[in-house]
């Protein structure tokens, strides 16, 4: 029986599974254990017709100490994994199946109060879009010590004080002042800096950032993206950098997953994904983007033609084989689980190997 | 299916831009009205000229507040400019009546950022894209029908696409009909205005493709503003890239791409993540934010955050020539060592 | 594979069936609403054929029988079938809460439509009208209006039309802000259409939701402004059947024959009821549908 009949379809139940009491049940395994592992993981929601499937059995393992990237286009499942891992799917979709183990507990079908521990302060989100992240009736001092007191129980001067080295160590002048602010007096890189600021209060080990860089400025963009990156290294968080643009997941991350129609098709170390990507949706990503060098004379893009499909609608077995220029009859039994091609490097395309011919 | 100006040879621009200035004046709190306080002014366009020809697309790029937007208005006349010239084909468009005007639409047209948006959600494409033509009377009732199946192959959707609704279709159909909608006219000069941004990158690379081609074999003159640079450099024959409501760099794409000669449009190119090169930088290419247009610095917009701003940089510099009809306007870069 | 789909069937039949049950409930009340409007429009057009007395006939012998089977609610204190009044009412009333909703619903769209489009001026203009109307209290100025055109119906139908239109002015101006700046109103600006044509074609068809809903509570509101005026004596005169009047008329023999205000105010209170039912169940509808994606 699934997480979602036993609670009613309430996110918000306690339901009864002895391992997500707190006593966290690590699996066994070689080296440091994985700090958080997505097995199987199945989103769904349902509609007039039948039901979409966001995020369709997803596996994927974010080290410690590691940043992650998952990369997709809209519709690939990338924000919903995000929203999953902190239990925050919007109505009426749901968790249907799969698991979800943080430092091996399994968060799904995990209770209200456990996850309210979690979120924040195990594991905290920084979302695309500030000026509606943040809450436009509160101040950002008051927004950064309200996880500091709610989760670590600070006093509020202590509170305060710890907020305003938070916001010079984000890179925002004039801390002091800059407390007693409201969102709409800032920038919109200031605002991403805020939101920054509160997500690593608390020193989660994990923080997914959902699109940190994509409604600002590609100059903004980069200071931030090396603003994140000092942070990590300062406070050893793990990372989830969720984008559609590759390249910021390819300057910015250690692993990449890449996502198609929920769907993960290739892992990797970032360097290999770019130099020998082993899936064809990922070769034809990388060939139909545009590249500020400038070539004469002009040389088209490649685009992929056609259009992902409904997620209401998936086609048996690989959801990119009606686009894929490889694509033959066997690709419908496809089951996405992937195969090994390299040191680290899985792909969910059976036939890559034999396809994709020279890198 | 040619344009009217398709006998103009080619080496004239239809379109030129002459120091085009846009001011917005701020209203005034009570307070500074009684204190006879000069209202504060933000100048979006501060002296922008540029020259579009046909069969070629003019890429603007730069970053938000830099005023790329509200010159595209200025010069769909969707707001009003408060200096400068216009000229469409030899004839200003700023001295058109507004009655005189509803007829030059037809000579200029824009495809907007988001196509859901642009789309009346109650419309079929097919009525959308009939009633432009309608309106200004290209087509009579018996032709429309086949005038909107001519557009909708000329902009890759099926025909059945005239039947439905725009949330039925996709996003990059969606811009599809948009573009069918503005080419219905018949426009000399397309501006599009972060046409491709609200797009999925495989989708992108579709919508570029057929920009591309449209202004080929058209003989469209096309405008092309966007923020992304690589995007830019994709599709323009040439570019400008602005900065604060100035133009700081203009030129062929490969030679502003390849060598550029503004401290900002280093920058830019310098911050830009490039997925072939995986590694960070150690510095961000530019620090700082964005001065505030209402204050802009003096002399030169960009020295208060460029790392080669020197003491002449306090007086505005103008745009000089660096060859091959490159130009920067920067005293220390172009002339200096290549930092 | 085939596991996970079972799962995910499962989760998405759980999942629909609440939502089917929320929208089942949204659905229940527009119809109910729509029935009780239906029965009484209908009774009322069909006044003159199905009642069976004749309204304003006196039969001072019969006066103040209790609700039998030949005078289904009574009779009052002048013998005269209580029914068949009520039923000649409901037409008084439903037409006045037609019209005096929406003509001045009409009117103010325009209004507020031309005051959002162009503003600057003519935003002023109108929109001070609107301030100044809705400042005033409604009753007082209906009132203020039927002094000037003596008592009467049609009194109370220039005094409604007057006042309520400002109303649907300020919401269609409200809309008419937001729509202006969505991007196929200013592509519309763009491909040269004429301004009459953005605002009618393109721009009015978006504003008349709210309005609707609106709407509906204002047929009530009318309905119930009629039925005040008459009881207070200067709406319909008498011997003209109208709600509020034979509530009024019956308000003195409450204790003694209660038939006589008390079931053709409880008509009203359904009438009231209906029009309420179906602007909540719109407002639902136009609004939070609960509804599944796609």
């Amino acid at each position: 029986m699934s997480a979602l009949e036993q609670s009613g379809g309430a996110q918000e139940q306690a339901v009864g599974r002895p391992e997500a009491r707190g006593a966290g049940t690590h699996e066994p395994g070689a080296g440091a254990p994985a700090l958080l592992e997505l097995r199987d993981l199945t989103v769904a929601f349902p509609t007039r017709t039948g039901f979409a499937v966001a995020v369709n059995g997803v596996s994927l393992t974010v080290a410690p100490g590691q940043v992650t990237g998952i990369v997709g286009e809209s519709g690939s499942g990338k924000t919903m994994i995000c929203r999953a891992i902190l239990g925050l799917i919007p109505w009426p979709g749901a968790i249907v199946g799969g698991e979800i183990r943080w430092r091996g507990r399994d968060l799904v079908g995990a209770s209200a109060s456990e996850m309210r521990r979690v979120r924040g302060r195990e594991v905290a989100m920084i979302f695309q879009d500030p000026s509606s992240a943040l809450d436009p009736v509160f101040t950002i001092g008051n927004q950064i010590t309200e996880p500091l007191r709610v989760h670590l129980g600070r006093s509020r001067a202590a509170a305060e004080k710890e907020a305003i080295e938070l916001l010079a160590r984000v890179g925002i002048p004039s801390p002091r002042e800059r407390f007693n602010a409201y969102p709409h007096q800032l920038s919109g890189g200031m605002r991403q800096r805020a939101m920054i600021a509160i997500a690593i209060s608390c020193k989660p080990g994990l923080v997914l950032a959902d699109e940190p860089t994509t409604s600002l400025d590609v100059t903004i963009q980069d200071q931030i993206l090396g603003l994140l990156a000092e942070l990590r290294d300062e406070y050893g968080m793990s990372m989830v950098l969720v984008s559609h643009d590759l390249g910021v997941v390819a300057q910015n991350t250690d692993s990449v997953a890449v996502m198609y129609s929920g769907s993960i098709v290739e892992t990797a170390p970032t360097s290999a994904v770019f130099a020998a990507t082993r899936h064809p949706y990922t070769a034809a990503l990388i060939e139909a983007l545009p590249s500020i060098h400038v070539r004469e004379p002009r040389v088209a893009l490649k685009p992929i033609p056609g259009q992902p499909p409904a997620l209401d609608a998936l086609p048996p077995g690989c959801p990119f084989a009606p686009r894929c220029r490889y694509t033959t009859e066997a690709c419908q039994s496809v089951d996405m689980t992937r195969v090994a091609v390299g040191p680290e490097h899985e792909t969910a395309c059976p036939f890559a190997e034999q396809v994709m011919v020279g890198a | 299916m040619s344009s009217p100006a398709a006998e103009r040879p080619a080496s004239e621009p239809i379109l030129e831009i002459e120091d085009l200035r846009k001011r917005f004046v701020m209203a005034r709190s009570p307070l500074q009205w009684a204190r006879r306080q000069p209202p504060r002014v933000l100048t979006a366009v501060d002296g922008v000229s540029l020259e579009l020809r046909r069969g070629e697309v003019l890429g603007v790029v730069g970053e938000s507040g830099c005023g790329k937007t509200t010159l595209a208005r200025c010069v769909m006349r969707l707001a009003e400019p408060d200096e400068g010239s216009i000229r469409l084909d030899g004839s200003d468009l700023l001295a058109l009546s507004r009655s005189e005007l509803r007829g030059a639409r037809k000579r200029i047209q824009m495809v907007f950022q988001d196509p859901y948006a642009s789309l009346n959600p109650r419309m079929t494409i097919g009525a959308a894209i009939g009633e432009a033509a309608r309106v200004h009377r290209l087509v009579d009732a018996g032709g429309e029908q086949r005038y909107v199946a001519e557009l909708l192959e000329l902009v890759g959707l099926p025909a059945s696409a005239s039947e439905r609704l725009p949330k039925a279709l996709s996003g990059g159909q969606r811009q599809r009909a948009v573009i069918a909608r503005a080419l219905a006219l018949k426009p000399d000069v397309l501006i599009a205005d972060e046409a491709v941004s609200a797009l999925d990158v495989s989708i992108q690379a579709q919508i570029l493709g057929l920009l591309r081609e449209l202004t080929d074999e058209l003989g469209l003159a096309t405008l092309f503003i966007a923020h992304q640079l690589a995007v830019i450099a994709q599709i323009s024959d040439s570019v400008a890239v602005m900065y604060l409501g100035q133009v700081v760099e203009q030129g062929p794409t490969a030679s502003v791409f390849r060598a550029p000669r503004h401290p900002y449009t280093r920058a830019l190119l310098d911050a830009h993540p490039d997925p072939s090169v995986v590694k960070r930088r150690d510095a961000p290419a530019v620090a700082g934010d964005v001065p505030s247009p209402l204050q802009m610095p003096s002399g030169c917009r960009f020295h208060t955050r460029c790392p080669y701003a020197e003491e002449r940089c306090l007086q505005p510099p103008p745009l000089l020539d660096v060859g091959a009809g490159h130009r920067a306007r920067c005293v220390v870069l172009p002339f200096g060592s290549d930092g | 594979m085939a596991a996970r789909q079972e799962i995910v069937l499962s989760g998405a039949r759980v999942l629909r069936r609440q939502v089917d049950r929320r929208n089942r409930w949204s659905d229940l009340t527009l119809w109910t609403g729509v029935v009780i409007v239906v029965v009484l429009v209908l009774a009322g057009l069909l006044a003159g054929p199905i009642s069976p007395f004749a309204p304003n006939t006196q039969h001072l012998t019969e006066a103040f029988q209790s609700p039998s089977g030949t005078h289904l609610f009574g009779t009052d204190a002048f013998g005269r079938d209580v029914f068949s009044r009520v039923l000649h009412a409901l037409w008084v009333d439903i037409q006045l809460g037609l019209v005096a909703t929406y003509v001045p619903l009409v009117l103010g769209m325009v209004l507020g439509a031309v005051a959002g489009y162009f503003r600057g001026w003519r935003e002023s203009l109108i929109m001070r009208l609107v301030d100044v109307t809705i400042a005033l209290p409604f009753i007082v100025l209906i009132l203020a209006i039927v002094a000037i055109v003596g008592p009467g119906l049609s009194g109370v139908y220039i005094g409604e039309i007057a006042v309520s239109w400002a109303l649907y002015a300020r919401i269609t101006r409200a809309e008419m802000l937001v729509l202006r700046e969505r991007q196929f109103i200013v592509a519309a600006e763009a491909l040269g259409y004429s301004t009459p044509r953005i605002l009618f074609k393109h721009a009015l068809p978006h504003l008349v939701r709210p309005n609707l809903v609106f709407s509906m509570a204002d047929i009530v509101l009318n309905i119930l402004v009629l039925a005040s005026l008459s009881f207070l004596g200067v709406g319909v005169q008498p011997p003209m059947a109208e709600l509020g009047a034979i509530v009024a008329d019956g308000q003195q023999y409450l204790l003694s024959s209660w038939w006589i205000t008390t079931l053709p105010g409880l008509v009203l209170v359904i009438l009231g009821a209906g029009f309420s039912l179906i602007g909540d169940a719109l407002a639902d509808r136009f609004g939070r549908r609960l509804e599944l994606p796609r």
